[in-house]
């Protein structure tokens, strides 16, 4: 056994983990070996002394801190038993994410500031539509929404409970008979009258998505965070009242791009949602690989407009109509042709040149490495079949990184957008074709990662992937992990569906005379 | 670890159900662990607890999706992971908590007893350099450095736990180990 063998064994033996063969040659080769004998003593030191840190205390409270935030939760919330909590089927989920996701960014540009994700019933205006919803809920729901209303008696009784999140101190704020700060610009909160409004018991066609929104705090998924992303983008005053762009640090490529055509006057670039708030994919509303992946069914709550209602309703009726469409959705300002748009701009496979170039197993469901070319300063994105001509030729001829260098050419977008699931990803790093592409694309603009994990692979740590991959292909991994990532890279130890990973990729513009290059990470 | 005990299954049905109660029975039980656990992610014991408080809402949230296929903890501790880790995220700018003799460290030792104070200050430079290196790692190193070392759990429940694979368990915990030996050299006791 050479040094660096027993060298990347030494983990696995310390905890007992290696099998008794290789653990002998292991045991000697220390014996002959005192180099990788002092490796060994200095990892076990390393692990006893990381294993010696004082477990800290918990804070006394914290069970009835979370109780506290649990109970007023359940009285702020719409009354959601776990088995109504999903209206829509699992698998409508995947795509409905995204229309919903789409319906907020409605909702988020239009009303911006204004929307908070606290479910608003305390605090919606009472205008007709809003009272019929109401009334609608309230008729299917009758004693809940008695017991609802009681709930907003009775909540004021409890003022030493600290208000934990802004939006809690928005309702708490409602709920003591004042404006929630969200809403400024709102008619004062008006708790929904019960039994006001006759309606119709059915809402408009938003109901649905409305009513399956339910509040959940902080992002856990990239759909959380896109979420978080869109709110935050729509707070960003449009073109004209903007002094600055927005100060843009890190990985926000794409921020960067919108406020600089912001600054820009460039109008259309307000209606151009960025790239990482739409991207995502539907099928963040599935289950992970590991299980239940708590983003799966997150949902999030906004104070849906009418006419925003009745739009999603389009959209999740064109959803319904085209299972396929993988949700990239443009939004141009109109919303009545918003849904139109839908159908006819769907994302293209990129996956067709990017895992067959990477050698992955071409019977992998097409959506594994979905991706879609946009242009993040201009209105409109670039249609299906077009970006498919302009994209697999070149795909074809040259690789991925041709690929998309071309069809970003070809269709002058300024923003490309990937997405391979992460077997297609890690399968990739393995050979080290990611790491280059990512390396090449970054001389040219930046690149953003978004893992609908939220946690994988780190943008800032794919530089320590890649040396990790040097580390690897020197040391060579052990048999056995080999065999195991090449299992996964095939799909066949996932057999749920993928972690999807996502790229945006913000082609810099050509520096202009007399400024400074744009920063890249 | 065990599989969810059978009491912890009953406090599991009963949160389902709605019961508060039972629920915050459950933190209880896991709170000094998921805690912990935070507090190493994130390094510092404020954020901690925000984390920790997070990550049972989001778990009750979630209740109606725990199946009981997985234990309880593997999936609690996934969404801890998670959480800390788009916290950490988002907070990125900010700077690290780091221990200073000038700045009392909220990781100092809950239950430093000793009598010597030379040995409670070398014991207490000892962890604060531990901790720091600790969260100098790597986000990926570190939850894996942290699942194991810290709090025990095995390559498979990790694997688990972080939804990757077990050869990555095992690279990650070793490319970690091996960083935080460069960074620990001075306290390792390993004479050339």
């Amino acid at each position: 056994m050479k040094c660096q063998q027993c060298a990347d064994l030494l983990s696995e033996y310390i905890d007992g983990r290696l099998a008794d063969a290789e653990s002998l040659q292991v045991t000697e080769h220390l014996r002959s070996c005192s180099a990788c004998r002092r490796l060994e003593k200095e990892l076990r030191a390393t692990v006893a002394l990381v294993g010696s840190l004082d477990r800290q205390a918990v804070p006394v409270d914290m069970a009835e801190t979370v109780a506290a935030r649990l109970e007023r939760r359940m009285l702020l919330a719409e009354p959601q038993p776990p088995k109504r909590r999903l209206i829509m089927a699992p698998w409508r989920l995947a795509g409905v994410g995204a229309a919903v996701a789409a319906v907020l960014l409605v909702a988020l540009y239009v009303w911006g500031p204004r929307v908070s994700t606290v479910p608003r019933t305390a605090a919606r205006p009472t205008t007709g539509d809003e009272g019929a919803l109401g009334a609608a809920q309230i008729q299917k729901n009758g004693e809940a929404a008695v017991d609802r209303n009681g709930a907003w008696q009775a909540a004021p009784a409890q003022p030493s409970m600290k208000p934990e999140t802004r939006e809690e101190q928005a309702v708490a704020k409602a709920l003591d008979g004042q404006p929630p700060q969200a809403s400024v610009s709102k008619p004062a909160a008006a708790p929904i009258p019960v039994g006001t409004a006759g309606g119709d018991g059915k809402g408009t066609g938003g109901e649905d998505v409305e009513r399956k929104e339910t509040a959940q705090e902080g992002p856990t998924s990239a759909y959380g965070m896109a979420l978080n992303r869109a709110r935050e983008i729509a707070s960003t005053p449009p073109a004209g009242t903007v002094e600055e762009p927005r100060s843009s640090t890190g990985e926000e490529g794409v921020g960067r791009t919108s406020a600089r055509a912001f600054k820009d006057g460039d109008v259309n670039a307000q209606a151009t949602v960025p790239a990482e708030t739409l991207a995502v994919p539907g099928r963040i509303g599935k289950r992970t690989a590991g299980g239940k992946l708590e983003a799966a069914e997150e949902t999030v709550t906004a104070e849906v407009p009418a006419d925003a209602r009745a739009f999603a309703h389009k959209v999740t009726e064109a959803e319904k109509a085209a299972p396929a469409a993988e949700a990239a959705f443009n939004f141009d300002g109109k919303i009545a042709d918003a849904a139109d748009e839908f159908l006819k701009l769907v994302p293209v496979a990129v996956q067709g040149g990017l895992s067959r170039d990477l050698g992955v197993d071409a019977s992998k469901p097409a959506s594994s490495g979905a991706g879609l070319l946009m242009d993040t300063a201009k209105p409109g994105r670039v249609p299906l079949e077009a970006v498919k001509s302009g994209a697999s030729e070149a795909a074809a001829a040259a690789g991925p990184l041709e690929a998309i260098k071309s069809a970003a050419d070809a269709h002058k977008v300024s923003v490309v957008e990937l997405g391979a699931d992460k077997a297609v990803f890690e399968y990739a790093a393995e050979r080290a074709e990611i790491v280059r592409i990512v390396a090449q694309l970054r001389k040219v603009g930046s690149l953003t990662f978004i893992s609908d994990a939220g946690k994988w692979p780190m943008a800032e740590d794919l530089g320590e992937k890649q040396h990790m991959l040097a580390y690897q292909q020197q040391d060579k991994l052990s048999a056995e992990s080999a065999r195991s990532e090449t299992r996964i890279a095939r799909g066949v130890d996932r057999s749920p569906a993928p972690v999807t990973v996502r790229f945006v990729f913000t082609r810099r513009p050509a520096p202009a005379e007399g400024q400074p290059p744009a920063q890249t990470r | 670890m065990p599989g969810t005990p059978l009491e912890d299954m009953e406090l599991l049905a009963r949160s389902k159900s709605g019961d508060v109660a039972a629920f915050a029975a459950l933190v209880r039980h896991y709170e000094e662990r998921v805690y912990n656990l935070a507090c190493r992610l994130v390094g510092n014991s404020s954020d901690a607890a925000d984390i920790a408080q997070d990550a049972f809402l989001a778990a009750y949230e979630g209740l109606g999706r725990f199946r009981g296929d997985a234990a309880f903890y593997t999936w609690l501790y996934r969404i801890v992971v998670n959480k800390a880790l788009t916290y950490r995220k988002a907070r990125a700018a900010r700077p690290e908590f780091a221990a200073s003799a000038g700045n009392p460290s909220p990781f100092d030792s809950v239950g430093d007893e000793t009598d010597d104070p030379l040995a409670a200050a070398e014991r207490k430079e000892e962890q604060a350099a531990v901790q720091a290196a600790i969260a100098a790692l790597p986000q990926d190193f570190r939850a894996v450095v942290v699942l194991k070392d810290i709090e025990g759990f095995e390559y498979e429940e990790i694997a688990d736990i972080l939804s990757i694979a077990l050869g990555t368990v095992k690279s990650r915990l070793h490319r970690g180990r091996l960083l935080l030996r460069e960074a620990l050299k001075p306290y390792l006791g390993v004479t050339p």
